[in-house]
């Protein structure tokens, strides 16, 4: 199998890697990374369990093969914290109650990064349509979307 | 995972051009190619085109109008001014694409070339007249949107092709147009029928032009002309939309597993009444 030498940034760290050009980006993020923070749900671009951000935008880390990351930087759920101190997005899910079972959590919580990334007072439609490509099976989304417009008061100060 | 394939990435349209001649698939965004590979579609090899700089242009020209490279993303799209401005039914259309993930690496020319029936960049595009550049061994050539789709999942395009580009001519003055997808969930979706409409009007508000679309309900994304000439004119009234409707219902022929055919004919004669109502509406804000 062809092999191609990629470089590239994930969360905040530059990175050489060696893969098969028929790897996934999920793939490698968990396997060869040990980044498992990001979910392989469905593995066919249906229910956004491995949404990551890659260059501002959030993907599908399943429907990416992993040579398109060459030059890109990415984004995982294991990016968000520093010195041991939620993002304030993760903070206002546990603070909403946003997370039942928690597998859905680390797509969700980029979709959600991804908005407030360029749009830091999102209102309930924007939110909404953020997370249109994240299923929960849980938590009937109520408090995914407070805990989402919680994170946009945290983010602003309030 | 994936079965094993090669990969070439290429530089130019050029070496695009030599792989698709050579049984190469084109691949761009891979939200569709990817997915078949995962329930096991194989390919010999794909041609990685989504680094070509001249493929990812979008460019508006006061007399040309809109060219939109082939490896644009619907997101890029959506987030366009002048398609926001001049042709908010691309708007309607790509922003009901799949869902953000989706949008932000999908392309516009990997829409029209997956060619299903319910694409819904398709619907739009024949609205505006647009037309599709395509390269290949020959040469470019250019083909009306209308004629690009011709089957379920079939196109013109010629093994050695690949869409370039896709031109919308300019807007006139005084039109409107919108298109509207019939969805059960909102998003992540196969429309179960979409419905566009172009007015265009002169000043006493008669409609000298007019474009009625239907996706989903036939072998291809299709104009309705029948329609288009029973809103053509006069004055839009009730009457004529209710007979452009009637002309739609009874040119649909949806085939389909995933809801009564018969149920998709009503919807089509309840949404073009709608979409006109949109289009309309449109018109005179713009006015």
């Amino acid at each position: 199998m062809e092999k191609r030498t990629i470089s590239f940034e994930v969360n905040d760290r530059h990175m050489y890697m060696t893969v098969p050009v028929n790897r996934t980006l999920l793939e490698m993020l968990r396997d060869d990374i040990g980044l498992t923070g990001t979910k392989e749900g469905c593995d066919e671009g249906e229910c956004g369990a491995c949404t990551v951000i890659m260059d501002g935008k959030a993907i599908h880390s399943c429907c990416t093969l992993a040579v398109e990351a060459d030059g890109r930087t990415i984004i995982t759920i294991e990016g968000l914290q520093h010195d041991d101190m939620l993002d304030p997005i993760q903070q206002a899910f546990v603070d909403a109650g946003a997370v039942q079972c928690g597998y859905c959590t680390p797509g969700m919580i980029l979709s959600a990064k991804a908005l407030l990334d360029v749009n830091s007072t999102p209102s309930e439609e924007d939110i909404r349509t953020a997370i249109e490509g994240n299923i929960c099976r849980c938590t009937g989304y109520e408090r995914i979307v407070q805990a989402i417009s919680l994170a946009s008061d945290y983010l602003n100060g309030k | 995972m994936l079965k094993p394939f090669k990969l070439i990435s290429v530089c130019n349209l050029e070496e695009a051009v030599s792989g698709a001649a050579n049984g190469l698939k084109i691949f761009a965004g891979g939200t569709d190619i990817l997915v078949m590979m995962h329930k096991g579609a194989e390919y010999s090899g794909l041609a990685d085109i989504s680094r070509i700089e001249e493929l990812k242009q979008i460019t508006f020209d006061e007399k040309d109008g809109l060219k939109i490279g082939a490896c644009v993303t619907h997101s890029e799209i959506i987030s366009n001014e002048f398609v926001q401005k001049y042709y908010p039914a691309l708007v309607d259309g790509c922003s009901k694409i799949g869902s953000v993930q989706v949008r932000n690496k999908g392309t516009i020319g990997g829409n029209i070339c997956n060619a299903s029936p319910a694409a819904d960049s398709a619907g739009p595009l024949l609205l505006y007249d647009a037309t599709v550049e395509i390269i290949g061994k020959d040469g470019r050539r250019e083909v009306p949107a209308e004629e690009f789709f011709t089957g379920v999942k079939r196109t013109v395009l010629k093994q050695d092709e690949l869409v370039v580009c896709i031109k919308l001519p300019r807007i006139t003055e005084r039109e409107g147009s919108a298109y509207l997808k019939l969805m059960k969930r909102g998003a992540m979706e196969i429309g179960i029928m979409s419905s566009g409409i172009r007015v265009i009007c002169d000043e006493n508000g008669i409609c000298r032009d007019a474009r009625v679309t239907l996706s989903a309900v036939a072998v291809t994304p299709i104009r309705v002309r029948s329609a288009e000439e029973a809103l053509k004119g006069g004055k839009i009234t009730d009457e004529s939309i209710l007979q452009a409707a009637e002309f739609a219902y009874e040119t649909a022929q949806p085939k389909t597993w995933r809801n009564s055919e018969e149920w998709s004919k009503d919807m089509v004669k309840t949404y073009i009444p709608r979409t006109v109502d949109l289009a309309v509406e449109r018109m005179k804000r713009e006015c």
